[in-house]
């Protein structure tokens, strides 16, 4: 049996979501400090079958199938039997059914924390000297680290492999005596040679907007993506009908097991069903009813939506095309819904996303009334989730111009629609809770964006285009690109509050109409504080000086 | 909160199955007496605007009550300050300052003479109660009582909505 597991005794679990700083983690060469988190992970050897369980709560029981697996393959943990599932009902079985224990390991595996991916922890730490360092120094520090040299790295003879033989430096002290040796002068870098999970994922977004996507352009979508495209570390929640989570421009951003003690909690959920429902894990569109095209009677509003967020290209952008996509479905068609359950909703949203986008209004609710006030309170640990509202769309002339519940509420960021002319679009709701107004239809061009994917299905359900649309718009479409504007801004500085990004998006905003509609504190009852500017938005956040990250993180 | 900007409709009601059992031919009691029209939400349920305009909504409740019978719950639709609907679910949802205990949710519960239904999934402070079972109760009286308990936040009624896309 493979030597490196540390004793029982000694493994001191650390709740992945309690988000806690962390003092273990590793110096990258360029001295970037990656937090890692640690897996309560323990792995209980029977006769021919392992089987993994979780010493604290039972967050991570995907998790620990990964860590089995890499386990199996890597640390010859006996592995005769079919992996099974780390349920402590399945535990007490085997060990009833095959005998005693034979063996009882721990693991120690670590999820880095931002991007979810997993390291166990080998033996073995690699480690890189500086040029300049003698051998005199070089063997003073191997000898001292208690550290036997492996090998040696055939391309860059500076770099080795050194293995901890005698198991001087059990678990976690591994990490850290890389740490340590990472700070002295003459090392270049240490790291743990850890077993790591690789995603296969797909690649970063590339390319330009077409001109069909003049609204990027409009924006300065190009500079900003000199800056940023988004980090997978940011997710973007879209509350809508469903969202096509197979879609070929959305799937590769769609945040994964969101709710990581929920393992049925996939790619989203249905708040409209109820959570005993078996499709409440499934947030994709499910109403459709003939003529297809028309959003009356059809899930079909929430996949263009998206796309406008957080659309990878290269047929559709969204203005944030590498953060990642949390699909929230709260709705059926035009179907009634659930007060509660869109309040559940928002709260789900606000727990494990940062921007949350809202292109529909209701009717004023003391459950949705709080729930945005949690969010923006509780979301993002206290740092407040950043939430984005339709300001709603004149539909009639007889129809109040007012801006709609929930874009009124004080805890969000009201949004109307300006046109491809940037002027206002006629349609776009007025009042002094707008905040900002992003380009979308009611010029002379609409939006192209993603659509239902499945065919028949979709505003453009025919054709060999019909995975998108290029009329949607509304301030339905001016809302999701400001949440991914707000994306962008995260990834360059995760820790603003959401009152810094409503701040950062109103002094980037580019005053557009008549100087006459903007009153004396540069607020219009139309415009917001005037029409959003990605590349300006991004260069502010950019140049600003980073915060002190607050002692929670 | 917005329950304070908002008003019970006086002529137009909810009406509810008290059980999923409970046959929809028990409405045809209304017929010639109200327009019932069903609603579209995942909870079974009608919106009913009597011929005669009731001058409050508890007399138009207790018209409906008593034609309806037992079978079914009879509540005034919501209209908020934009006068959108708000349809009752038949449930009371109340909000608490800090996370509520499971001896403050009972104790509630038997003060007013309702059922603890069940916390709030994703926050400790809100939890959803329903009248006792049997008991006949005009809702906005116990909302109305429940408003003036100190260790209570906030009550409303639990309601499904229609949701536009902008």
């Amino acid at each position: 049996m493979n030597s490196i597991f540390a004793d029982p005794a000694e493994h001191t679990p650390m709740i992945v979501e309690t988000a806690v700083r962390s003092d273990v983690g590793m110096r990258m060469a360029t001295g970037e400090w990656i937090e890692l988190d640690r897996l309560p992970l323990s792995f209980e050897a029977l006769e021919g079958e392992t089987v993994a369980h979780l010493s604290g709560t039972a967050s991570a029981v995907m998790a620990a199938g990964r860590v089995m697996r890499a386990a199996q393959t890597f640390f010859e943990v006996p592995s005769r039997g079919a992996a099974k599932a780390p349920t402590a009902a399945r535990v007490k079985s085997a060990a009833k059914t095959l005998g005693n224990v034979l063996e009882r390991k721990i693991i120690t595996a670590y999820m880095d924390r931002e991007t979810q991916l997993m390291r166990i922890l080998y033996k073995e730490i690699v480690l890189r000297f500086n040029a300049q360092a003698s051998a005199k120094v070089r063997s003073a520090i191997l000898r001292d680290s208690g550290l036997t040299l492996r090998a040696r790295n055939l391309m860059i003879p500076d770099q080795m492999i050194l293995t901890d033989t005698g198991m001087r430096h059990p678990g976690e002290e591994l990490v850290r005596l890389a740490a340590r040796l990472s700070t002295l002068d003459e090392v270049a870098f240490a790291a743990p040679n850890f077993v790591s999970q690789f995603r296969r994922s797909a690649p970063v977004a590339m390319g330009a907007p077409s001109s069909k996507q003049w609204h990027l352009r409009l924006i300065g979508a190009g500079k900003a993506w000199q800056i940023t495209r988004g980090k997978r570390a940011i997710t973007i929640a879209v509350l809508d009908d469903g969202i096509d989570v197979e879609h070929p421009e959305l799937r590769g951003n769609i945040l994964r097991n969101a709710d990581p003690d929920e393992p049925r909690d996939v790619c989203g959920r249905d708040f409209y069903l109820l959570d005993e429902d078996v499709d409440h894990f499934n947030p994709r569109p499910k109403r459709f009813r003939s003529p297809f095209e028309q959003m009356s009677g059809n899930d079909i509003h929430g996949t263009c939506c998206a796309g406008v967020a957080v659309g990878r290209g290269p047929r559709a952008y969204g203005l944030a095309p590498n953060c990642r996509l949390l699909p929230v479905k709260i709705f059926h068609a035009n179907d009634l819904a659930s007060e509660s359950q869109v309040a559940d909703a928002i709260r789900y949203a606000a727990a494990f996303s940062d921007v949350i986008s809202c292109s529909w209004n209701c009717a004023k609710s003391p459950d949705i009334e709080f729930a945005l006030q949690d969010a923006r309170r509780l979301g993002r640990k206290g740092r407040g989730a950043i939430i984005v509202c339709a300001t709603g769309n004149i539909e009639s002339p007889h129809e109040s111009t007012r801006v709609t519940y929930p874009a009124s509420d004080p805890n969000v960021i009201a949004v109307g629609a300006s046109t491809d002319a940037d002027a206002l679009a006629d349609y776009s709701k007025r009042g002094p809770q707008v905040c900002v107004v992003a380009p979308s239809s009611g010029g002379g061009r609409n939006i192209f964006t993603t659509d239902v994917s499945t065919p028949g299905r979709g505003f453009n359900n025919s054709g060999p285009d019909s995975q998108f649309v290029n009329d949607f718009g509304g301030t339905s479409s001016a809302t999701p690109l400001v949440a991914g504007l707000c994306g962008l801004m995260l990834s360059l500085k995760p820790d603003m509050t959401a009152d810094d990004v409503r701040a950062a998006l109103i002094a980037s905003a580019k005053k557009i109409g008549p100087a006459s509609a903007y009153k004396a504190n540069g607020h219009s009852n139309k415009f917001g504080y005037g029409r959003i500017d990605a590349a300006k938005a991004v260069a502010q956040v950019k140049s600003s000086k980073a915060k002190k990250p607050k002692p929670d993180r | 909160m917005s329950s304070s900007s908002e008003h019970i409709s006086p002529g137009l009601f909810v009406v509810r199955p008290v059980t999923p059992t409970t046959q929809a031919a028990g409405l045809s009691r209304l017929d010639g007496l109200a327009s019932v029209k069903p609603l579209s939400g995942r909870m079974p349920g009608w919106v009913v605007k009597l011929n005669t305009s009731p001058k409050t909504a508890r007399e138009g409740w207790r018209d409906l009550h008593c034609l309806l019978g037992p079978e079914f719950v009879v509540l005034p639709a919501i209209v908020d300050e934009a006068g959108r609907y708000r349809y009752p679910t038949g449930l009371l949802s109340l909000r608490f300052d800090n996370d509520a205990s499971e001896q403050k949710l009972q104790s509630v519960a038997s003060a007013y003479g309702l059922e603890f239904v069940g916390r709030a999934k994703f926050t400790k402070q809100q939890a959803l109660f329903k009248p006792a079972a049997g008991s006949d109760v005009f809702l906005p009286d116990v909302s109305g009582k429940i408003k003036d308990d100190e260790q209570v936040e906030a009550v409303w009624f639990d309601a499904e909505s229609a949701f536009t896309r902008a």
